[in-house]
């Protein structure tokens, strides 16, 4: 029974030890939206860690270009990227060469030098936003994420992201048009989603997500929402990367009948 | 075994005491120091040498709804979290999405944030928002608790004010806010009660959503889970958890029980 | 004059050979593998480039695109460890939607 008890006051006064929990902090900054610390291998080497950001590389690249034909995985550790593989052209190094963008870890020496600095650098270190108030002034709004609307922003030629790398891309015919489709959510009122192929494949192409994130024919298998905000289905890139489902309106967007 | 585990206990014990004492998890109104609705914000203030900025909900939210700062502009809903300063003020995020200088769409000017800074000089009105921890009367603070219902603690029925059209906040920010289609969600959820002395809550989302939305509470504050697992229990409330996000020291007071748990009979017809 | 430095050359030539590791890291003769390389690439390039028609593919042309993606596998798998690394995720993505999409016309239609 002393036993009990004493387990019990245990249990108690460690569950007053929890903290705060969720819900209470500030929302992601726009600029650091979709921003991917590449970390395991750096921290291996002993190296600072690449805050790798998104909204700078979608302005100039599908996300097909470097997820599909330069061969960048999904989730962060996931390539197993390293120093060797961006010296000889591969990841990072398939654009960051010196000819098309800086040369990404062109030098084998010590990782101190100023040049591997530009991207390794700790997360304690202070970071301007890197021109994103500049490039985001006169760009269409969104909501949330990188407060850009970038569907719109590509739709209007404001951004002209390049579906083909010189020398890694595969020449391909375009997509044949695919229509849109309704999606039904299980609570009753809210409204259907409207997904559009079109919208995706111009950023995505099939194989960015057919079949490592959607597996099976559509209707097939029901996606819930904890499944998306668990990083499954739409989760894969609309938590962090492309506009987060906080936006529930941006897809759930066609009126109840 | 039985020493260990009593050791270990009661050292638990003194450090939850400990904590308790002044970790976040105490509510500011009970302790007695804050005032209802009131913030202290001070990440850099008085670092810089000016005095802290105590900011009362209660002006703002008569114009604005809750989602339109704490989705689209991006405060934190907790003190210190958010880490707004001057600089962030003056580059037209936090206060100075709003609090710009410009003129609105209805000609009123709403006063300029930490204008000038690092050149301000205090005696140019920075003691407007930085007046300290106890900065006596609030401008506008009075006119409101005059003109609108008040609850039985004495603090402002929001949600009367709202429903008689004494206010009308808007849930959108200039410049700010993206304009989207509003969705309609009036399911009541009924949360059952474990003490057999206490009503079962009817939670309304109606109610909620016209000043939150969706985005404030989902995921972040009320997960999307499977269902039934979500817990809403007294002691997370309040730790500043759940319903504590907002009810313990800005929404109507958890210690107002009957808001939520009704006095006479079930059902909604039993809440104020 | 020139006759009698042709044996001393042959002779260099032939000592270089010996010298010289002519294959490449992976083993396969350079010469060779070069050539090989050159295969792969064009197949490589003409299998997974098809990848935004397969919807309209007929399910046959779409098990020989199969077919053939798995014959590119060993060429991979020889490659140097960074490019390996990436061409065996390209060709699997590649190798997969034609799979799923073959798969999602035996569950029963298309979208």
């Amino acid at each position: 029974m002393k036993r009990v008890i004493a387990l019990a006051v245990l249990v108690l006064a460690g569950a007053a030890h929890a903290d705060d929990g969720p819900g209470r902090k500030r929302r992601t900054p726009p600029q650091e939206y979709g921003r991917v610390v590449l970390e395991a291998n750096a921290s291996k080497a002993k190296v600072a860690p690449v805050p790798f950001d998104h909204w700078l590389h979608r302005a100039r690249y599908t996300c097909r270009v470097c997820h599909v034909d330069v061969g960048f995985a999904m989730t962060p550790g996931g390539t197993d990227i390293r120093a060797a593989d961006n010296a000889k052209g591969q990841y990072c190094g398939a654009c960051h060469d010196g000819r098309t963008a800086f040369a990404a870890c062109s030098v084998r020496a010590s990782p101190a030098q100023p040049a591997c600095a530009r991207c390794h650098v700790p997360p304690t270190a202070p970071r301007g936003d890197g021109g994103f108030a500049a490039f985001a002034r006169d760009l269409p709004r969104g909501r949330f994420g990188n407060g850009i609307d970038w569907e719109k922003a590509e739709a209007e030629r404001l951004v002209k992201p390049s579906d083909f790398l010189e020398g890694v891309s595969i020449r391909r015919t375009s997509i044949a048009a695919q229509k849109d489709f309704a999606l039904s959510g299980k609570i009753a009122g809210m409204p259907d989603i409207i997904f559009s192929h079109a919208k995706h494949t111009v950023w995505s192409g099939c194989e960015g997500c057919h079949p490592e994130i959607f597996k099976v024919k559509r209707g097939a298998t029901r996606f819930t929402m904890v499944d998306i905000f668990e990083g499954r289905s739409c989760g894969a890139c609309h938590l962090t990367v492309a506009f987060p489902v906080l936006d529930c309106q941006r897809c759930h967007s066609k009126p109840v009948q | 075994m039985r020493a260990g585990l009593a050791l270990g206990a009661a050292a638990l014990l003194a450090a939850t005491a400990a904590r308790g004492a002044d970790g976040p998890a105490a509510s500011p109104q009970r302790a007695g120091a804050v005032r209802h609705g009131r913030v202290l914000l001070d990440n850099f203030s008085t670092l810089v040498g000016v005095p802290a900025v105590a900011f009362d909900h209660a002006t703002h939210r008569a114009r604005t709804t809750c989602r339109a700062c704490h989705a689209d502009v991006g405060f934190a809903l907790k003190a210190g979290e958010t880490r707004v300063s001057a600089a962030s003020n003056e580059a037209g995020e936090h206060c100075g999405a709003c609090h710009d200088g410009k003129a609105r769409g209805d000609g009123s000017v709403v006063f300029r944030a930490c204008s000038g800074w690092p050149q301000a000089d205090p005696a140019r009105g920075c003691t407007r928002c930085h007046a300290g921890a106890e900065p006596g009367a609030v401008p506008g603070l009075a006119a409101l608790e005059r003109t609108l219902p008040l609850d039985e603690d004495g603090g402002i029925d929001w949600g009367a004010a709202q429903r008689r059209g004494l206010v009308n906040p808007a849930d959108a920010v200039e410049g700010v806010s993206v304009k989207r289609t509003t969705m309609r969600l009036d399911r009541d959820v009924t949360i059952q009660a474990r003490g057999t002395w206490l009503e079962n809550v009817t939670f309304s989302h109606r109610k909620h959503a016209l000043w939150n939305g969706c985005e404030l509470c989902h995921p972040d504050i009320f997960p999307v889970t499977r269902r039934a697992a979500v817990r809403f229990r007294m002691a997370d409330i309040r730790a500043g958890r759940s319903c504590g996000v907002c009810h313990l020291n800005v929404a109507f007071s958890i210690d107002a029980c009957h808001r939520c748990h009704p006095r006479e009979g079930r059902g909604p017809g039993a809440l104020r | 004059m020139r006759a009698r430095l042709v044996a001393p050359a042959l002779a260099c030539a032939l000592l270089a050979l010996a010298v010289v590791d002519l294959r490449t890291p992976s083993g396969a003769p350079r010469l060779a593998q070069a050539r090989a390389e050159e295969g792969w690439t064009a197949e490589f390039e003409a299998v997974c480039g098809k990848t935004q028609d397969a919807m309209s593919l007929t399910d046959d042309e779409l098990r020989g695109l199969v077919a053939r993606c798995d014959a590119l596998a060993p060429a991979i798998e020889a490659l140097d460890p960074s490019r390996r690394k990436v061409y065996a995720k390209r060709l699997k993505l590649c190798r997969d939607l034609y799979g799923f999409v073959l798969a999602s016309r035996q569950a029963g239609g298309s979208p």
